[in-house]
Protein backbone atom coordinates (compact mmCIF):
# COMPACT_ATOMS: atom_id res chain seq x y z
CA UNK A 1 0.00 0.00 0.00
CA UNK A 2 1.41 3.37 -0.99
CA UNK A 3 1.70 6.24 1.41
CA UNK A 4 -0.92 8.26 -0.46
CA UNK A 5 -3.52 5.50 0.00
CA UNK A 6 -2.95 5.08 3.77
CA UNK A 7 -6.06 5.75 5.89
CA UNK A 8 -6.10 9.09 7.67
CA UNK A 9 -6.73 8.88 11.40
CA UNK A 10 -7.75 11.94 13.31
CA UNK A 11 -5.71 12.38 16.47
CA UNK A 12 -7.18 14.06 19.49
CA UNK A 13 -4.23 16.23 20.56
CA UNK A 14 -5.70 16.80 23.99
CA UNK A 15 -5.53 13.05 24.64
CA UNK A 16 -1.71 12.97 24.29
CA UNK A 17 -0.11 13.46 27.71
CA UNK A 18 2.17 16.53 27.42
CA UNK A 19 4.75 16.79 30.14
CA UNK A 20 4.27 20.17 31.71
CA UNK A 21 7.44 22.18 32.30
CA UNK A 22 7.94 22.99 35.93
CA UNK A 23 9.26 26.38 36.93
CA UNK A 24 10.64 26.74 40.45
CA UNK A 25 10.50 30.03 42.25
CA UNK A 26 13.58 31.39 44.05
CA UNK A 27 14.01 34.50 46.13
CA UNK A 28 17.22 36.48 46.59
CA UNK A 29 18.29 38.08 49.88
CA UNK A 30 16.87 41.42 48.67
CA UNK A 31 13.45 39.78 48.09
CA UNK A 32 13.57 39.57 44.30
CA UNK A 33 11.78 36.56 42.87
CA UNK A 34 12.91 34.46 39.90
CA UNK A 35 11.21 31.64 38.00
CA UNK A 36 13.66 29.04 36.76
CA UNK A 37 12.99 25.93 34.67
CA UNK A 38 13.66 22.48 36.06
CA UNK A 39 16.19 21.79 33.30
CA UNK A 40 18.13 24.99 34.01
CA UNK A 41 18.32 24.12 37.72
CA UNK A 42 20.20 20.92 36.83
CA UNK A 43 23.26 23.08 36.04
CA UNK A 44 23.52 23.84 39.76
CA UNK A 45 24.34 20.80 41.85
CA UNK A 46 23.30 22.55 45.07
CA UNK A 47 19.90 23.72 43.80
CA UNK A 48 19.23 20.44 42.00
CA UNK A 49 19.76 18.48 45.22
CA UNK A 50 17.65 20.98 47.13
CA UNK A 51 14.61 20.71 44.83
CA UNK A 52 14.96 16.94 44.67
CA UNK A 53 14.96 16.76 48.46
CA UNK A 54 11.92 19.04 48.65
CA UNK A 55 9.97 16.88 46.19
CA UNK A 56 7.68 19.75 45.07
CA UNK A 57 4.79 19.09 42.70
CA UNK A 58 3.72 21.79 40.20
CA UNK A 59 0.97 22.85 42.64
CA UNK A 60 3.47 23.13 45.50
CA UNK A 61 5.70 25.33 43.35
CA UNK A 62 2.83 27.77 42.79
CA UNK A 63 1.28 27.66 46.25
CA UNK A 64 4.25 27.44 48.59
CA UNK A 65 6.54 30.40 49.21
CA UNK A 66 9.57 30.88 46.91
CA UNK A 67 12.77 29.07 47.91
CA UNK A 68 14.98 31.63 49.63
CA UNK A 69 18.69 31.92 48.71
CA UNK A 70 19.92 33.96 51.60
CA UNK A 71 23.50 34.61 50.54
CA UNK A 72 23.02 35.99 47.04
CA UNK A 73 21.51 39.32 45.96
CA UNK A 74 19.02 39.78 43.16
CA UNK A 75 21.44 41.33 40.66
CA UNK A 76 23.83 38.38 40.93
CA UNK A 77 21.10 35.76 41.02
CA UNK A 78 19.60 37.21 37.84
CA UNK A 79 22.93 36.67 36.04
CA UNK A 80 23.24 33.16 37.45
CA UNK A 81 19.79 32.11 36.29
CA UNK A 82 20.25 33.79 32.90
CA UNK A 83 23.37 31.66 32.46
CA UNK A 84 21.58 28.49 33.64
CA UNK A 85 18.64 29.05 31.26
CA UNK A 86 20.98 29.61 28.31
CA UNK A 87 23.02 26.49 29.05
CA UNK A 88 20.18 24.23 30.19
CA UNK A 89 20.48 20.63 29.07
CA UNK A 90 24.23 20.89 28.47
CA UNK A 91 26.51 18.26 29.99
CA UNK A 92 28.28 19.25 33.20
CA UNK A 93 32.08 19.09 32.71
CA UNK A 94 34.18 16.82 34.91
CA UNK A 95 37.54 18.06 36.23
CA UNK A 96 40.27 15.68 35.04
CA UNK A 97 43.01 17.56 36.90
CA UNK A 98 44.91 18.45 33.72
CA UNK A 99 46.90 21.68 33.57
CA UNK A 100 46.67 23.99 31.65
CA UNK A 101 42.91 23.70 31.44
CA UNK A 102 41.48 24.55 28.06
CA UNK A 103 38.42 26.69 28.79
CA UNK A 104 36.81 28.66 26.01
CA UNK A 105 34.44 31.48 26.91
CA UNK A 106 31.38 31.41 24.61
CA UNK A 107 30.07 34.68 23.22
CA UNK A 108 26.96 34.65 25.41
CA UNK A 109 29.04 34.11 28.55
CA UNK A 110 31.50 36.83 27.55
CA UNK A 111 28.61 39.30 27.16
CA UNK A 112 27.04 38.16 30.43
CA UNK A 113 30.31 38.68 32.28
CA UNK A 114 30.93 42.09 30.75
CA UNK A 115 30.20 43.65 34.15
CA UNK A 116 32.09 45.54 36.82
CA UNK A 117 34.62 43.68 38.96
CA UNK A 118 32.49 43.73 42.09
CA UNK A 119 29.61 42.01 40.37
CA UNK A 120 31.94 39.57 38.63
CA UNK A 121 33.41 38.47 41.96
CA UNK A 122 29.89 38.10 43.37
CA UNK A 123 29.02 35.97 40.33
CA UNK A 124 32.06 33.73 40.95
CA UNK A 125 31.18 33.44 44.60
CA UNK A 126 27.58 32.51 43.69
CA UNK A 127 28.76 29.95 41.09
CA UNK A 128 30.94 28.37 43.76
CA UNK A 129 28.18 28.44 46.38
CA UNK A 130 25.56 26.97 44.04
CA UNK A 131 28.14 24.57 42.59
CA UNK A 132 27.65 25.52 38.92
CA UNK A 133 30.81 23.95 37.50
CA UNK A 134 30.88 25.43 34.02
CA UNK A 135 29.92 28.94 35.17
CA UNK A 136 32.73 28.75 37.72
CA UNK A 137 35.13 27.59 35.00
CA UNK A 138 34.35 30.44 32.61
CA UNK A 139 34.24 33.11 35.29
CA UNK A 140 37.58 32.01 36.77
CA UNK A 141 39.04 31.99 33.27
CA UNK A 142 37.76 35.53 32.77
CA UNK A 143 39.56 36.69 35.96
CA UNK A 144 42.73 34.83 34.91
CA UNK A 145 42.59 36.53 31.49
CA UNK A 146 42.21 39.89 33.21
CA UNK A 147 45.50 39.30 35.06
CA UNK A 148 47.41 38.32 31.92
CA UNK A 149 50.24 40.69 30.96
CA UNK A 150 49.68 43.12 33.85
CA UNK A 151 52.25 44.42 36.31
CA UNK A 152 51.75 44.00 40.09
CA UNK A 153 50.82 47.71 40.35
CA UNK A 154 48.20 47.38 37.62
CA UNK A 155 46.80 44.26 39.30
CA UNK A 156 46.51 46.15 42.59
CA UNK A 157 44.45 48.81 40.80
CA UNK A 158 42.25 46.26 38.99
CA UNK A 159 41.51 44.12 42.03
CA UNK A 160 41.64 46.99 44.55
CA UNK A 161 44.32 45.29 46.62
CA UNK A 162 46.73 47.00 49.02
CA UNK A 163 50.50 46.94 48.50
CA UNK A 164 52.72 45.41 51.19
CA UNK A 165 53.46 48.87 52.61
CA UNK A 166 49.79 49.87 52.72
CA UNK A 167 48.95 46.52 54.24
CA UNK A 168 51.54 46.97 56.97
CA UNK A 169 50.45 50.54 57.63
CA UNK A 170 46.83 49.41 57.97
CA UNK A 171 47.88 46.65 60.34
CA UNK A 172 49.92 49.08 62.42
CA UNK A 173 47.03 51.51 62.52
CA UNK A 174 44.67 48.78 63.64
CA UNK A 175 47.14 47.68 66.31
CA UNK A 176 47.62 51.22 67.54
CA UNK A 177 43.90 51.80 67.67
CA UNK A 178 43.64 48.76 69.91
CA UNK A 179 46.55 49.72 72.17
CA UNK A 180 46.90 53.49 72.85
CA UNK A 181 49.99 52.88 75.05
CA UNK A 182 51.86 51.47 72.02
CA UNK A 183 51.21 54.72 70.15
CA UNK A 184 52.52 56.75 73.08
CA UNK A 185 55.70 54.67 73.19
CA UNK A 186 56.15 55.11 69.44
CA UNK A 187 55.71 58.88 69.70
CA UNK A 188 58.16 59.06 72.60
CA UNK A 189 60.68 57.06 70.57
CA UNK A 190 60.29 59.38 67.56
CA UNK A 191 60.72 62.43 69.82
CA UNK A 192 63.94 61.04 71.30
CA UNK A 193 65.23 60.27 67.83
CA UNK A 194 64.59 63.84 66.76
CA UNK A 195 66.50 65.05 69.80
CA UNK A 196 69.55 63.11 68.63
CA UNK A 197 69.53 60.06 70.85
CA UNK A 198 70.42 56.81 69.13
CA UNK A 199 68.94 54.42 71.58
CA UNK A 200 65.53 54.42 73.14
CA UNK A 201 66.93 53.39 76.51
CA UNK B 1 37.25 34.52 47.82
CA UNK B 2 37.13 30.81 48.78
CA UNK B 3 40.46 28.93 48.53
CA UNK B 4 39.14 26.55 45.89
CA UNK B 5 38.15 29.44 43.64
CA UNK B 6 41.49 31.20 44.17
CA UNK B 7 43.27 27.99 43.22
CA UNK B 8 41.13 27.61 40.13
CA UNK B 9 41.87 31.16 38.99
CA UNK B 10 45.61 30.71 39.54
CA UNK B 11 45.61 27.40 37.66
CA UNK B 12 43.99 29.19 34.74
CA UNK B 13 46.79 31.77 34.73
CA UNK B 14 50.05 30.93 32.99
CA UNK B 15 52.98 30.39 35.33
CA UNK B 16 54.59 33.80 34.66
CA UNK B 17 51.33 35.51 35.59
CA UNK B 18 51.23 33.51 38.85
CA UNK B 19 54.69 34.88 39.67
CA UNK B 20 53.48 38.42 38.94
CA UNK B 21 50.33 37.88 41.05
CA UNK B 22 52.59 36.69 43.85
CA UNK B 23 54.17 40.13 43.98
CA UNK B 24 50.86 41.96 44.37
CA UNK B 25 50.41 41.67 48.13
CA UNK B 26 51.36 39.64 51.16
CA UNK B 27 48.07 37.74 51.30
CA UNK B 28 48.43 36.50 47.72
CA UNK B 29 52.09 35.66 48.27
CA UNK B 30 51.23 33.60 51.33
CA UNK B 31 48.39 31.89 49.51
CA UNK B 32 50.52 30.93 46.51
CA UNK B 33 53.43 29.77 48.68
CA UNK B 34 51.30 27.67 50.99
CA UNK B 35 48.73 26.16 48.69
CA UNK B 36 49.16 23.48 46.10
CA UNK B 37 48.79 25.00 42.66
CA UNK B 38 49.25 22.91 39.57
CA UNK B 39 50.98 24.82 36.83
CA UNK B 40 51.89 24.19 33.22
CA UNK B 41 55.61 24.41 34.05
CA UNK B 42 57.22 21.16 32.93
CA UNK B 43 61.00 21.49 32.66
CA UNK B 44 63.65 23.58 34.39
CA UNK B 45 67.21 23.71 33.17
CA UNK B 46 69.88 25.64 35.08
CA UNK B 47 73.29 26.33 33.64
CA UNK B 48 75.74 27.83 36.15
CA UNK B 49 78.99 29.39 34.96
CA UNK B 50 81.39 31.89 36.48
CA UNK B 51 79.96 34.98 34.85
CA UNK B 52 76.34 34.07 34.28
CA UNK B 53 73.49 31.73 35.10
CA UNK B 54 71.03 30.59 32.48
CA UNK B 55 67.56 29.51 33.51
CA UNK B 56 65.43 27.82 30.89
CA UNK B 57 61.86 27.01 31.84
CA UNK B 58 59.55 25.08 29.54
CA UNK B 59 55.78 25.16 29.74
CA UNK B 60 53.23 22.78 28.38
CA UNK B 61 50.89 24.58 26.03
CA UNK B 62 48.15 21.97 26.12
CA UNK B 63 48.68 18.73 24.22
CA UNK B 64 52.22 18.05 23.07
CA UNK B 65 53.17 21.66 22.34
CA UNK B 66 55.72 23.38 24.55
CA UNK B 67 56.76 26.98 24.92
CA UNK B 68 59.87 28.13 26.70
CA UNK B 69 61.46 31.09 28.39
CA UNK B 70 65.23 31.51 28.64
CA UNK B 71 66.60 33.97 31.16
CA UNK B 72 70.28 34.74 31.36
CA UNK B 73 71.52 36.48 34.52
CA UNK B 74 74.85 38.08 33.74
CA UNK B 75 77.49 39.83 35.79
CA UNK B 76 78.10 43.30 34.37
CA UNK B 77 80.51 46.17 34.89
CA UNK B 78 80.38 47.74 38.40
CA UNK B 79 78.49 44.83 39.97
CA UNK B 80 75.37 45.31 37.91
CA UNK B 81 73.28 42.46 36.63
CA UNK B 82 71.93 42.20 33.12
CA UNK B 83 68.94 39.98 32.57
CA UNK B 84 68.34 38.79 29.03
CA UNK B 85 64.96 37.20 28.52
CA UNK B 86 64.00 35.38 25.36
CA UNK B 87 60.70 33.62 24.87
CA UNK B 88 59.17 31.33 22.35
CA UNK B 89 55.45 30.91 22.74
CA UNK B 90 55.01 28.80 19.64
CA UNK B 91 54.12 31.76 17.41
CA UNK B 92 57.56 33.36 17.41
CA UNK B 93 60.54 34.38 19.45
CA UNK B 94 60.69 37.65 21.43
CA UNK B 95 63.47 38.98 23.61
CA UNK B 96 64.21 41.83 25.99
CA UNK B 97 66.99 43.01 28.31
CA UNK B 98 66.79 44.54 31.77
CA UNK B 99 69.68 46.04 33.72
CA UNK B 100 69.64 45.89 37.52
CA UNK B 101 72.11 48.28 39.13
CA UNK B 102 74.15 47.12 42.10
CA UNK B 103 72.45 43.76 42.14
CA UNK B 104 74.18 40.43 42.37
CA UNK B 105 73.24 38.22 39.45
CA UNK B 106 73.46 35.18 41.74
CA UNK B 107 71.04 36.66 44.27
CA UNK B 108 68.59 37.70 41.56
CA UNK B 109 68.66 34.21 40.08
CA UNK B 110 68.30 32.52 43.48
CA UNK B 111 65.25 34.66 44.32
CA UNK B 112 63.62 33.76 41.00
CA UNK B 113 64.42 30.06 41.32
CA UNK B 114 63.04 29.92 44.83
CA UNK B 115 59.82 31.59 43.68
CA UNK B 116 59.46 29.21 40.75
CA UNK B 117 59.95 26.07 42.82
CA UNK B 118 57.82 27.25 45.71
CA UNK B 119 54.87 28.34 43.61
CA UNK B 120 54.57 25.07 41.73
CA UNK B 121 52.99 21.85 42.89
CA UNK B 122 52.61 19.91 39.66
CA UNK B 123 55.09 17.22 38.64
CA UNK B 124 58.07 18.50 36.68
CA UNK B 125 59.09 16.31 33.77
CA UNK B 126 62.70 17.25 34.19
CA UNK B 127 64.99 19.41 36.31
CA UNK B 128 68.63 19.59 35.33
CA UNK B 129 71.49 21.56 36.80
CA UNK B 130 74.69 21.95 34.83
CA UNK B 131 77.80 23.22 36.58
CA UNK B 132 80.31 24.72 34.18
CA UNK B 133 83.82 25.81 34.96
CA UNK B 134 85.68 22.66 35.92
CA UNK B 135 88.24 22.24 38.67
CA UNK B 136 90.20 25.40 38.00
CA UNK B 137 91.65 27.59 40.75
CA UNK B 138 91.26 31.06 39.18
CA UNK B 139 89.02 32.30 36.40
CA UNK B 140 89.53 35.54 34.49
CA UNK B 141 86.35 37.19 33.38
CA UNK B 142 86.06 40.26 31.16
CA UNK B 143 83.03 42.38 31.94
CA UNK B 144 81.83 45.14 29.65
CA UNK B 145 79.99 48.32 30.60
CA UNK B 146 76.58 48.69 29.03
CA UNK B 147 76.48 51.78 26.85
CA UNK B 148 73.71 53.69 25.13
CA UNK B 149 72.85 53.00 21.49
CA UNK B 150 74.24 56.39 20.42
CA UNK B 151 77.56 55.59 22.10
CA UNK B 152 77.43 52.25 20.34
CA UNK B 153 77.19 54.01 16.92
CA UNK B 154 80.10 56.30 17.73
CA UNK B 155 82.06 53.33 18.94
CA UNK B 156 81.97 51.93 15.43
CA UNK B 157 82.60 55.28 13.67
CA UNK B 158 85.47 56.53 15.84
CA UNK B 159 86.72 53.14 16.99
CA UNK B 160 85.92 54.06 20.59
CA UNK B 161 86.31 51.25 23.04
CA UNK B 162 83.64 50.24 25.51
CA UNK B 163 84.78 50.27 29.09
CA UNK B 164 85.92 46.81 30.04
CA UNK B 165 87.58 45.36 33.07
CA UNK B 166 88.93 41.98 33.91
CA UNK B 167 87.88 40.49 37.18
CA UNK B 168 89.47 37.50 38.81
CA UNK B 169 87.08 34.92 40.14
CA UNK B 170 88.73 32.45 42.45
CA UNK B 171 87.46 28.92 42.93
CA UNK B 172 85.99 29.91 46.30
CA UNK B 173 83.72 32.55 44.66
CA UNK B 174 82.47 30.05 42.11
CA UNK B 175 81.83 27.47 44.83
CA UNK B 176 79.93 30.11 46.77
CA UNK B 177 77.75 30.83 43.73
CA UNK B 178 76.93 27.14 43.36
CA UNK B 179 76.29 26.77 47.09
CA UNK B 180 73.86 29.71 47.00
CA UNK B 181 71.95 28.08 44.16
CA UNK B 182 71.76 24.79 46.07
CA UNK B 183 70.59 26.66 49.19
CA UNK B 184 67.88 28.42 47.20
CA UNK B 185 66.65 25.04 45.98
CA UNK B 186 66.74 23.66 49.53
CA UNK B 187 64.79 26.64 50.90
CA UNK B 188 62.08 26.16 48.30
CA UNK B 189 61.69 22.54 49.44
CA UNK B 190 61.20 23.41 53.10
CA UNK B 191 57.42 23.30 52.81
CA UNK B 192 56.82 20.57 50.27
CA UNK B 193 58.71 17.84 48.48
CA UNK B 194 59.95 18.39 44.97
CA UNK B 195 57.81 16.48 42.49
CA UNK B 196 59.98 15.64 39.54
CA UNK B 197 60.18 12.65 37.20
CA UNK B 198 63.76 13.15 36.10
CA UNK B 199 66.43 14.96 38.13
CA UNK B 200 69.86 15.49 36.66
CA UNK B 201 72.98 17.25 38.02
CA UNK B 202 76.35 17.28 36.30
CA UNK B 203 79.29 17.61 36.82
CA UNK B 204 78.90 18.27 40.53
CA UNK B 205 82.00 19.81 42.11
CA UNK B 206 83.46 18.32 45.27
CA UNK B 207 82.25 20.84 47.84
CA UNK B 208 78.67 21.07 46.68
CA UNK B 209 76.14 19.59 49.08
CA UNK B 210 73.23 18.22 47.11
CA UNK B 211 71.95 15.37 49.30
CA UNK B 212 69.38 17.61 51.05
CA UNK B 213 67.80 18.18 47.66
CA UNK B 214 67.87 14.49 46.72
CA UNK B 215 66.36 13.59 50.10
CA UNK B 216 63.53 16.07 49.50
CA UNK B 217 62.45 14.74 46.12
CA UNK B 218 59.09 12.99 46.22
CA UNK B 219 60.12 9.32 45.87
CA UNK B 220 56.81 8.28 44.30
CA UNK B 221 57.31 10.59 41.29
CA UNK B 222 61.01 10.09 40.72
CA UNK B 223 61.87 7.85 37.76
CA UNK B 224 65.36 9.00 36.91
CA UNK B 225 68.04 10.33 39.25
CA UNK B 226 71.39 11.11 37.75
CA UNK B 227 74.11 12.93 39.66
CA UNK B 228 77.53 12.86 38.06
CA UNK B 229 80.50 14.29 39.89
CA UNK B 230 83.80 15.61 38.64
CA UNK B 231 85.68 12.38 37.99
CA UNK B 232 89.27 13.42 38.63
CA UNK B 233 88.70 15.40 41.81
CA UNK B 234 86.49 12.81 43.38
CA UNK B 235 88.64 9.83 42.52
CA UNK B 236 91.58 11.47 44.25
CA UNK B 237 89.75 12.48 47.39
CA UNK B 238 87.03 9.87 47.61
CA UNK B 239 84.00 11.97 48.50
CA UNK B 240 81.57 10.10 50.74
CA UNK B 241 77.92 11.00 50.53
CA UNK B 242 75.76 11.00 53.62
CA UNK B 243 73.02 8.66 52.39
CA UNK B 244 71.55 7.69 55.77
CA UNK B 245 68.15 9.24 54.99
CA UNK B 246 67.93 7.32 51.72
CA UNK B 247 68.92 4.10 53.48
CA UNK B 248 66.41 4.50 56.27
CA UNK B 249 63.36 6.22 54.82
CA UNK B 250 63.20 6.56 51.07
CA UNK B 251 61.61 3.93 48.84
CA UNK B 252 61.93 4.42 45.11
CA UNK B 253 59.19 2.24 43.72
CA UNK B 254 58.96 3.81 40.28
CA UNK B 255 62.65 4.48 39.72
CA UNK B 256 63.96 3.32 36.34
CA UNK B 257 67.40 4.90 36.30
CA UNK B 258 69.69 5.60 39.24
CA UNK B 259 73.17 7.03 39.01
CA UNK B 260 75.24 8.54 41.82
CA UNK B 261 78.70 8.49 40.30
CA UNK B 262 81.55 8.51 41.30
CA UNK B 263 80.60 9.43 44.85
CA UNK B 264 81.06 6.78 47.50
CA UNK B 265 77.85 5.73 49.18
CA UNK B 266 76.63 3.09 51.57
CA UNK B 267 73.14 2.46 50.12
CA UNK B 268 72.59 -1.33 50.30
CA UNK B 269 72.45 -3.02 46.88
CA UNK B 270 69.23 -4.73 48.01
CA UNK B 271 67.54 -1.32 48.02
CA UNK B 272 68.50 -0.66 44.42
CA UNK B 273 68.34 -4.12 42.83
CA UNK B 274 64.79 -3.58 41.48
CA UNK B 275 65.89 -0.57 39.40
CA UNK B 276 66.65 -1.52 35.77
CA UNK B 277 69.69 0.75 35.34
CA UNK B 278 71.96 1.53 38.29
CA UNK B 279 75.42 3.04 38.59
CA UNK B 280 76.76 3.29 42.13
CA UNK B 281 80.06 3.19 43.96
CA UNK B 282 81.11 1.79 47.34
CA UNK B 283 84.21 1.77 49.48
CA UNK B 284 84.56 -1.98 48.85
CA UNK B 285 82.40 -4.65 47.23
CA UNK B 286 81.53 -7.64 49.37
CA UNK B 287 81.10 -11.27 48.23
CA UNK B 288 77.49 -11.18 49.54
CA UNK B 289 76.65 -8.19 47.32
CA UNK B 290 78.15 -9.90 44.26
CA UNK B 291 76.26 -13.15 44.86
CA UNK B 292 73.04 -11.23 45.59
CA UNK B 293 73.27 -9.28 42.34
CA UNK B 294 74.17 -12.43 40.40
CA UNK B 295 70.90 -13.99 41.58
CA UNK B 296 68.83 -10.85 41.07
CA UNK B 297 69.83 -10.59 37.40
CA UNK B 298 67.87 -13.76 36.55
CA UNK B 299 64.54 -12.24 37.59
CA UNK B 300 65.24 -8.79 36.26
CA UNK B 301 63.76 -7.06 33.21
CA UNK B 302 65.43 -7.39 29.81
CA UNK B 303 67.22 -4.05 29.96
CA UNK B 304 69.10 -4.62 33.18
CA UNK B 305 72.43 -2.99 33.86
CA UNK B 306 73.80 -2.73 37.39
CA UNK B 307 77.19 -1.05 37.55
CA UNK B 308 78.87 -1.27 40.91
CA UNK B 309 82.13 0.54 41.53
CA UNK B 310 84.69 0.19 44.27
CA UNK B 311 87.15 2.65 45.74
CA UNK B 312 89.58 -0.12 46.62
CA UNK B 313 91.06 -2.18 43.83
CA UNK B 314 89.00 -5.17 42.72
CA UNK B 315 90.97 -8.39 43.01
CA UNK B 316 90.22 -10.84 40.18
CA UNK B 317 91.26 -13.83 42.30
CA UNK B 318 88.66 -12.81 44.86
CA UNK B 319 86.04 -12.66 42.10
CA UNK B 320 87.07 -16.10 40.80
CA UNK B 321 86.58 -17.45 44.31
CA UNK B 322 83.09 -15.93 44.46
CA UNK B 323 81.86 -16.40 40.89
CA UNK B 324 83.83 -19.42 39.72
CA UNK B 325 86.20 -19.69 36.76
CA UNK B 326 86.40 -16.94 34.19
CA UNK B 327 84.44 -17.36 30.97
CA UNK B 328 86.68 -15.09 28.98
CA UNK B 329 89.67 -12.88 29.53
CA UNK B 330 90.46 -10.56 26.67
CA UNK B 331 94.06 -9.80 25.84
CA UNK B 332 93.47 -6.17 26.76
CA UNK B 333 90.19 -5.46 28.44
CA UNK B 334 87.71 -6.75 30.92
CA UNK B 335 87.28 -10.11 32.64
CA UNK B 336 83.98 -11.79 31.83
CA UNK B 337 81.75 -14.36 33.53
CA UNK B 338 78.77 -15.67 31.57
CA UNK B 339 75.89 -17.70 33.00
CA UNK B 340 73.05 -19.17 30.99
CA UNK B 341 69.54 -18.37 32.18
CA UNK B 342 67.61 -21.66 31.84
CA UNK B 343 64.55 -21.59 29.59
CA UNK B 344 65.39 -18.25 27.97
CA UNK B 345 67.45 -17.01 25.07
CA UNK B 346 69.37 -14.69 27.39
CA UNK B 347 72.69 -14.89 29.15
CA UNK B 348 73.66 -13.02 32.28
CA UNK B 349 77.04 -11.43 31.96
CA UNK B 350 79.26 -10.09 34.71
CA UNK B 351 82.05 -7.86 33.46
CA UNK B 352 84.92 -6.67 35.60
CA UNK B 353 86.91 -3.67 34.51
CA UNK B 354 89.95 -3.71 36.72
CA UNK B 355 91.44 -0.42 35.57
CA UNK B 356 88.27 1.53 36.36
CA UNK B 357 87.40 -0.67 39.35
CA UNK B 358 83.86 -1.56 38.50
CA UNK B 359 81.69 -4.60 37.97
CA UNK B 360 78.77 -4.61 35.56
CA UNK B 361 75.87 -7.07 35.83
CA UNK B 362 73.89 -7.24 32.57
CA UNK B 363 71.64 -9.50 30.56
CA UNK B 364 72.71 -10.03 26.98
CA UNK B 365 71.26 -11.93 24.01
CA UNK B 366 72.42 -15.55 23.88
CA UNK B 367 74.04 -15.34 20.43
CA UNK B 368 76.60 -12.74 21.55
CA UNK B 369 78.07 -14.67 24.48
CA UNK B 370 77.10 -18.31 23.77
CA UNK B 371 80.66 -19.45 23.16
CA UNK B 372 81.84 -18.04 26.52
CA UNK B 373 79.35 -19.85 28.76
CA UNK B 374 80.95 -22.23 31.21
CA UNK B 375 78.83 -25.39 31.59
Amino acid sequence: MSVENAPVVDVDEAAIPVEKKMYYRFESNDKKEFRVSELAIQQSETLNRLVEAMGYTSEDVENKPAIAIENIDGKTLKLVFQWCEHHKGEAIPVDDGSVPKIVEIPEFDAKLMDIDNGLLFKLIWAADYLNIVQLLNVSCKKVANMAQGKTPAQLRRVYLLPSDEEDEAAKRAAQEAQDPRAREVEEEFEERKRQGGNSFF
Amino acid sequence: MPDLVMRKILEDCDFCTVLVVRKVCRALRDFIDNSFINSSLKRVHIDISIQSIILKVTFSNGGKKYKFKRIQYQHKYEDDCKMEISMNDGSGRTSKEILFENTSFVQLFCDDLERILRANDSIFENISVNFRGGPRKVFKVVVKEECSKIYGIFEKVFCLKNRRKTIRVIEYDYTETMTKVMEAMERSLMYRKLKVASFHMYPVPRDIQFMNIVNNIDATCLKKLEVNGLQDVILKNGVHLGTEIIEERIKWENMKFFCLWPFITSIPVQKLAHIPIVKIKYETISAEDILYLKEVVINSPATYRFTIGSKTKIDVNFLIKVLGPLSKQFYVGPFIWCFEIPGTRKIKVITCNQTSNWLVFTIEPRYKYRSYVVY
